[in-house]
């Protein structure tokens, strides 16, 4: 799994890859932890369940990315590792593990993941997104 | 939406021509320097979206210092019509709900304090929580005192010892619009503005020491309190998590509501409901929450800062002085009567990063201000300048009252960032005499000055342009940021 950021004035904009949706969904969390954190550690001591669902995957996507967000910026949980229960392009079910972040790990503050020229789509390799995180 | 057409009306005014679904022509406020990264960055386009909204009356409109945002632009301005089925769009007021500027003025003279202006600035950093994931100086919330402060908003800051009644009196709408309601806003945004009250935040949010460089103006300065030579503090904050995740929360509605009231939408992300729906309303009144919240929240931080200078420079309050000038808000929407086409209406006037310049002639402008109009309050980069405006007639007359709100970003982050460290940046702004205290080192460098138009250039269109009247030019000596 793979981003890497695109050009955006304001804001940030992550363009991810996975091989199936599950995989592109871990990519984009990693493109939002490396905006919001100074690194991302590799700890496991706690746990949340995060479930996103939408009527297209660029809404799951959207959605997985602001639960993620949310559990950020209210628990400073980061998660790590990803153990999906369910993983349809309209529904995911997913135990995270990670950890609880310091103030000072902490980089950007994103207020949000956008529907900002998103785009999911297939490719031959599985499916390249982009997003963009509103700071 | 083919290649645009812009039509120069003059110097400063740029018109996109109504065609196709556009309900009203764009209007961009500009010179032809400021004008090239608009057009770039597909700002202008933009414009010419916001301009087919259902009940757009007028011009949609772009401010000299506008970029490319969600849905509007940054620095974009509309006024629906609700009694035309007008509609209220989340992204015509931004996710941070009623970011926003305060300046305050002091008694101080630059001259007297400035070997003391470290530690005024060190001071700052250490009272006033700034940075992601920091806490406020208010114990974690519970829940009925959240949900007051919602209702009230700045007042209720007063109330629990930040700051006076007198505060209140020249903040924009007293610090409160009515109507707010807690019932509406999500358990989820509720706990993210629980421990978040009295925080700055990050990115472009900062609280700065300022001399009155210049005045432009001596009449209007005079009325304003502003002295050649004297200290100012601006602050610039939000409504942090809780209005981030109102705004998340109704633009899931909205999308739902674009469908159900079948309104053809030119970009997704201007997700919207006619403002007298129920999701308008509903809209609206958790948008008044989160602006409370947000006024409330600066407050908090001004006195915070208050506090924090008397205490480094072991001063009482009265010889601080620290008096609050205006408070503007700049991403908002609100009620506002204009008129249009010779005829007067309440009007839903949107406000996306820019501010609101009205004349004394208004009922909205504070008593004290009406013999020369409201402040406006227009910050630059962290290295060059801020400007002190007076709203005018040819606000009201060409941009429902509005101006821009800052210098407007122009380089990404990773552009602003290359070649770049903190250290340099550092000892380069303190070379020219400005002291910045960061807890982001890579948000610093982002922030950088080069970042950011020319704010001079920015200050020159709005003159040129009529929507605002230059009072008073700040130079920056002292930052903190998150």
């Amino acid at each position: 799994m793979s981003f890497r950021f695109l050009e955006h004035t304001a804001d940030a904009r992550v363009e991810c890859v996975g091989r199936t949706f599950a995989e592109l969904l871990e990519s984009a969390a990693a493109g939002l932890y490396a905006i919001a954190l100074l690194e991302r550690r590799d700890g496991v001591s706690d746990e949340r369940h995060v479930r996103a669902a939408g009527d297209s995957r660029e809404e799951t996507l959207i959605r997985w990315l602001q639960e993620l967000n949310f559990l950020l910026d209210t628990d400073h949980f980061v998660a790590t590792v990803f153990h999906f229960t369910k993983a349809s392009e309209w529904d995911v079910e997913v135990v995270a593990s990670g950890y609880l972040c310091a103030p000072e790990e902490r980089a950007e503050e994103v207020k949000s993941a956008t529907y900002q020229q998103l785009a999911v789509c297939e490719t031959k390799e599985g499916l390249i997104a982009r997003v963009t995180l509103d700071l | 939406m083919g290649e645009l057409t812009l039509n120069r009306i003059d110097e400063t005014t740029w018109e996109i021509p109504r065609t196709g679904a556009m309900r009203v022509p764009g209007r961009i406020f500009a010179s032809e320097k400021l004008l090239e990264p608009i057009l770039r960055d597909k700002a202008a386009e933009q414009v010419a979206n916001v301009a087919c909204l259902p009940g757009v009356v007028g011009y949609a409109m772009a401010m000299p210092d506008a970029h490319w945002g969600y849905g509007f632009p940054i620095g974009g301005v509309a006024a629906t019509d609700p009694d035309a089925g007008g509609v209220v769009s989340p992204g015509g007021v931004g996710y941070d709900i009623n970011c926003g500027c305060r300046l305050m003025t002091t008694n101080l003279v630059y001259e007297d304090i400035k070997s003391k202006l470290r530690d005024m600035v060190n001071g700052l950093y250490r009272d006033i929580p700034c940075g992601v994931g920091s806490e406020g100086a208010i114990a974690r919330l519970g829940a009925s005192d959240l949900k007051r402060v919602l209702e009230t908003g700045s007042r209720w800051a007063v109330q629990h010892g930040h700051g006076t009644e007198a505060d209140l009196d020249t903040t924009e709408d007293g610090g409160c619009i009515p109507g707010a309601d807690a019932g509406v806003v999500s358990e989820r945004a509720m706990s993210r503005g629980t421990n978040q009250l009295g925080t700055l935040g990050s990115g472009n949010h900062f609280v700065e020491l300022g001399v009155i460089e210049r005045v432009f103006d001596p009449g209007i300065a005079e009325v304003y309190g502003l002295v050649e030579g004297n200290v100012t503090l601006m602050i610039h904050s939000g409504s942090r998590g809780l209005g981030y995740q109102i705004c998340d929360d109704f633009l899931q509605v909205m999308l739902r509501a674009a469908s159900k009231y079948h309104i053809a939408l030119p970009d997704k992300q201007l997700c919207c409901a006619p403002v007298e729906s129920p999701e308008g309303r509903q809209y609206l009144a958790a948008m008044a929450g989160a602006a409370n919240y947000a006024w409330a929240n600066r407050q908090i931080i001004m006195e915070l800062a208050r506090r924090s200078l008397q205490h480094t420079l072991r001063i009482s309050p009265r010889d601080l002085g620290g008096r609050l000038l205006y408070d503007v808000c700049h991403n908002i929407a609100k009620f506002e009567t204009h008129e249009v086409n010779g005829v007067r209406k309440r009007l839903c006037v949107h406000r996306k990063g820019a501010t609101r310049a009205f004349p004394g002639s208004r009922d909205e402008v504070p008593p004290v201000y009406r013999s020369v109009g409201q402040p406006v309050l227009i910050p630059g980069d962290m290295g060059t300048g801020s400007y002190v405006c007076a709203g005018t007639q040819g606000a009201l007359d060409k941009t429902f009252g509005s101006c821009c709100h800052g210098a407007g970003r122009m380089l990404s982050r990773t552009a602003a960032s290359k070649g770049r460290n903190a250290s340099d940046l550092l000892h380069e702004l303190e070379s020219r005499g400005i002291v910045v205290v960061a807890r982001s080192k890579k948000t610093l460098v982002e922030e950088s000055p080069e970042a950011y138009k020319d704010i001079d250039a920015v200050a020159e269109v709005v003159s040129k342009a009529g929507i605002g009247l230059l009072v008073a030019r700040i130079r920056p000596v002292g930052v903190i940021k998150g």
